[in-house]
């Protein structure tokens, strides 16, 4: 019936010249091809299609068979090339470009990713002839199709592990490796663009230095490389040579590089831009538009952890201002939850930092915002993200930040530290630094005037000090706490009474009250606190008098269930515990100042 | 000591007027002790002596002499010393004496001195102020080819340059000119194991403007129109503000429009002890540099 319908209508059509179809024409057109299509009928409607008498209605109405053709390529992907093949390949040759790429794109949206995938496939080639066949003003069509690709190509699952990465089982790879394909004839057309416009540009003479206004396609193949740069490559995790030698997603990075190589864009410029002032380039995008923050973090991430285009980037950077301008991708990278953008974070600031020679960063880089804002993001990640990796790494990569800093830094970095962190771990292991720089400093010929003598005494007396004194929460502030005794006591057996080169003793009656007597009177109290509750606890437990606790804790909603007895007498034995401890260096102290005090 | 002095005259020959008194005094003068002078006034000159004093003090003292024996030489020291002074203030009374005259000498080679100092200071000063802290430039520039001698970046300045980077054992690590082996007649053939730097000039239709050869690898510079054709561009950046590593920085800013030089510069102004880590650039490596300024905004 419909192949009827179909060969009724082109018979018709044959007489008529192209600009008398009627819509209703058009409508049985498509509607019969499709049928017949589906029916599998193709056959009869490739050798219509063929047909030199034909051709003209072919040309004006045949793209409406692309639906019906491609969804039947989709679904019989592994048969024989179908007479479906043939009508595509000469619907491709014969039709307006502007209409063949609605009707491919249209047909590129779908929702499962094993679909999107060969979609991706089967489409991205004939997209590439259709857009080369739209001369001089391809360029926004281009980007349209740049930008439905790339939305399908974020609903692909991406591979974690380098297993899953050979595997791909989910085509990723392969879509990746075709994409760049696709690109390729574009990126070489806006490159000859560019050498050509240079030359006219030096013939006519220079015109104040700047560019011509810039190439459309090149503010879409800008716009692509950006784009990519963020999706899917900061969220992957690229193997190196090493690991996997044949990576396509490793290629697929290079290759972005080079595109943005190709379309005039220096890889270095990207990378310092957060520093750079650059000039206001004639182009149609908005400078942070052009330039997506995070796209620039995930570029440097690329060049400086994984070395990619490496032999294009200059080495005659120096290391502080590489680090000055990564500093600004770590801090948008850390300032994010997701635990790919934290590790990229983490991994582009240790590499930037294992360039530098210890204690050679002065303390004037303290007045550079990112290098304030960063540590506090990095203190984020050691107390708050989930993963324990993480939260490591982010921990080893304090230590080395701190280590690179030279002596009157390390000095005010432990002050702006203490004063902003407010986590009583933090505190703990910066108090822990100070006193490794204290010990440095006590060693001969390492004499600074940062952690001796009268520089000391201030930070000194912000570490050995109590936040609210003695009602000060010290199981809270365990950590915090016991650092600071440690410190004294290492203090007060290290730095001999006639020598009193940190000045400890000269401070010690000052510190007796401010911070010993508070913490004895608080260890004191927490003790005679928690001996009643562990009292009241066994009553309570010998009793078996169900008590109903005042809060409930759930997490994911559902409710925890409540400590029992025992774990409850459990806890509050540790914690009697602790004050032992914390008393027990109280009274070391004490026997180590006795009688020294009053010199 | 000498002998004692004898009488010369007895006392009728005193007292008379035949002997003059200037006589006397030159006796007692020649003959007496310093002190012994000084207490009879008989000191100075003799015409002056024989003005103020009578013939008979004279006498009296010519007698007391010989009975106080206070001869000359009995009392040494302070006869010379006496007589030192009064030679020399009658013999020169209008020079300066030679003391004033050290001390004026010694005044002047203070100051002189003092000025030096001071200059040397201010000049220690100033270099300190020009080059840092850090004291001897850590870099060594040779001129391959002269620039316009005008145009020298300042601080802050945008410059441009083509440059190979290579180590000392002649691996190019970095360079931003790019290769070619088109157009361009192969170099001879060198004998193996020479690892000496060379200027190969290669003639051809297409003369390059500068080919230099470090060691096993070979870097040929294209003209103007090949550059092109690659299109890559000279590198691009603001000096002095330490975006470069310091030899480059320093190196540069004594360059001067259209310079060709190298710059062999110590790890201590490039990477220093850690090098670049994963990259061609060893730890503690010296680089050189083959930098031609292009230009300088």
């Amino acid at each position: 019936m419909a192949l009827e319908q179909l060969s009724d209508v082109v018979q018709r059509c044959q007489a008529l010249s192209d600009d008398s179809y009627t819509p209703e024409d058009h409508d049985v057109f498509s509607v019969s091809g499709r049928t017949c299509i589906e029916e599998g009928n193709s056959a009869q409607v490739l050798s219509l299609v063929l047909d030199e008498k034909n051709q003209d209605m072919v040309r004006c109405m045949g793209w409406t068979l692309l639906p019906p053709l491609i969804q039947v390529l989709l679904k019989k992907r592994d048969e024989k090339p179908s007479p479906c093949l043939a009508i595509f390949s000469h619907l491709l040759q014969t039709c307006r470009p502007k209409e063949l790429l609605i009707g491919l794109l249209e047909q590129l949206e779908h929702e499962d990713p094993d679909t999107i995938a060969e979609s991706l496939h089967l489409l991205l080639n004939p997209l590439q002839k259709v857009l080369l066949c739209l001369g001089s003003r391809k360029a926004s069509s281009l980007g349209m199709t740049l930008s439905s690709v790339l939305d399908q190509l974020a609903k692909l699952p991406l591979p974690h592990t380098k297993e899953q990465e050979e595997d791909d089982v989910f085509s990723l790879c392969r879509c990746c490796t075709d994409l760049m394909a696709f690109v390729k004839p574009f990126v070489h057309e806006t490159r000859q663009n560019l050498l050509s416009s240079e030359n006219t540009n030096k013939k006519a003479g220079e015109q104040g230095g700047g560019r011509a206004a810039e190439d459309e396609l090149q503010t879409e193949l800008l716009k692509f490389s950006m784009k990519t740069l963020s999706h899917p490559l900061l969220e992957l995790q690229l193997r190196d040579p090493d690991t996997l030698a044949v990576s396509p997603l490793r290629d697929f990075a290079t290759e972005i590089l080079n595109t943005l190589r190709a379309i005039g864009e220096s890889v270095s410029s990207l990378v310092f831009q957060p520093l750079l002032k650059r000039k206001q380039v004639l182009g149609f995008l908005e400078e942070e538009v052009r330039y997506p923050k995070e796209s620039l973090a995930s570029l440097a991430h690329l060049v400086f952890v994984h070395h990619l285009a490496a032999d294009s980037f200059p080495s005659v950077f120096s290391s502080v201002f590489c680090l000055r301008c990564n500093m600004e991708h770590v801090c948008l990278l850390l300032s994010r939850t997701e635990e790919s953008r934290i590790q990229k974070g983490l991994e582009l600031y240790e590499k930037s930092l294992v360039r530098l020679e210890d204690g050679s960063l002065p303390a004037d880089l303290l007045q550079i915002k990112t290098f304030l804002t960063v540590p506090q993001n990095l203190v984020k990640v050691m107390t708050m993200c989930p993963q324990h990796d993480l939260r490591t790494r982010g921990l080893k990569v304090l230590q080395l930040s701190i280590d690179k800093f030279d002596t009157e830094a390390k000095y005010n970095f432990f002050q702006y530290m203490l004063k902003t962190s407010r986590h009583s771990g933090v505190e703990g292991y910066i108090i822990k630094n100070i006193k490794v720089q204290i010990d440095a400093a006590l060693q001969p010929g390492n004499s600074n005037v940062w952690f001796e003598g009268s520089q000391l005494l201030p930070l000194l007396r912000k570490v050995l000090s109590l936040p609210d004194g003695p009602e000060t929460d010290l199981l809270q502030y365990l950590d915090r706490v016991m650092e600071s005794l440690n410190l004294l006591r290492y203090l007060v057996i290290r730095d001999k009474v006639t020598d009193n080169q940190t000045g400890i003793w000269t401070e010690l009656y000052k510190i007796e009250d401010t911070f010993l007597k508070p913490l004895r009177v608080g260890v004191n109290m927490s003790r005679a606190h928690y001996e009643r509750e562990l009292h009241d606890t066994r009553a309570t437990k010998r009793g078996k008098a169900k008590e109903e606790s005042v809060i409930s804790v759930s997490v994911g909603s559902e409710k925890l269930p409540n400590m029992t007895s025992d774990s409850q007498i459990q806890a509050l034995h540790s914690a009697l515990h602790t004050f032992d401890m914390i008393e027990s260096v109280l009274v070391r102290i004490e026997e180590l100042t006795a009688g020294k005090e009053n010199l | 000591m000498a002998d004692e002095p004898t009488r010369q005259w007895s006392d009728e020959q005193l007292k008379s007027d035949d002997l003059p008194k200037k006589d006397i005094i030159k006796f007692i003068q020649d003959n007496a002790a310093h002190s012994f002078l000084n207490e009879q006034k008989l000191l100075g000159n003799i015409k002056n002596v024989a003005k103020t004093a009578k013939k008979e003090q004279l006498i009296a003292a010519y007698n007391h002499l010989f009975e106080s024996k206070r001869f000359l030489g009995t009392e040494p020291i302070e006869e010379v010393t006496e007589q030192v002074r009064s030679v020399k203030l009658e013999e020169k009374p209008k020079d300066v004496p030679a003391e004033v005259v050290d001390e004026v000498l010694e005044a002047g080679l203070f100051i002189y001195l003092f000025i030096h100092y001071y200059y040397y200071l201010f000049l220690c000063f100033c270099n300190f102020l020009l080059t840092g802290s850090q004291g001897p430039p850590k870099y060594f520039k040779s001129v391959l080819k002269k620039g316009d001698k005008e145009n020298f970046p300042k601080k802050g300045d945008n410059v441009s340059c083509w440059y190979t980077g290579s180590l000392e054992d002649g691996t190019v690590f970095d360079t931003n000119i790019p290769t070619s082996t088109t157009r361009m007649r192969p170099p001879k053939r060198r004998a193996r194991g020479s690892s000496q730097r060379s200027s190969a000039v290669v003639r051809g239709t297409n003369v390059p403007r500068r080919v230099s050869v470090f060691g096993s690898k070979r870097v040929f510079s294209l003209s103007a129109a090949a550059r092109k054709k690659k299109q890559t561009k000279p590198l691009t950046f603001k000096v002095g503000l330490g975006r470069v590593i310091r030899g480059w920085d320093e190196g540069i800013m004594t360059m001067s429009k259209g310079e060709t030089s190298r710059l062999e510069i110590e790890p201590e102004w490039a990477y220093g002890r850690k090098g670049l880590p994963d990259s061609k650039i060893p730890p503690n490596a010296k680089l050189i540099f083959e930098v031609e300024l292009v230009a300088v905004d």
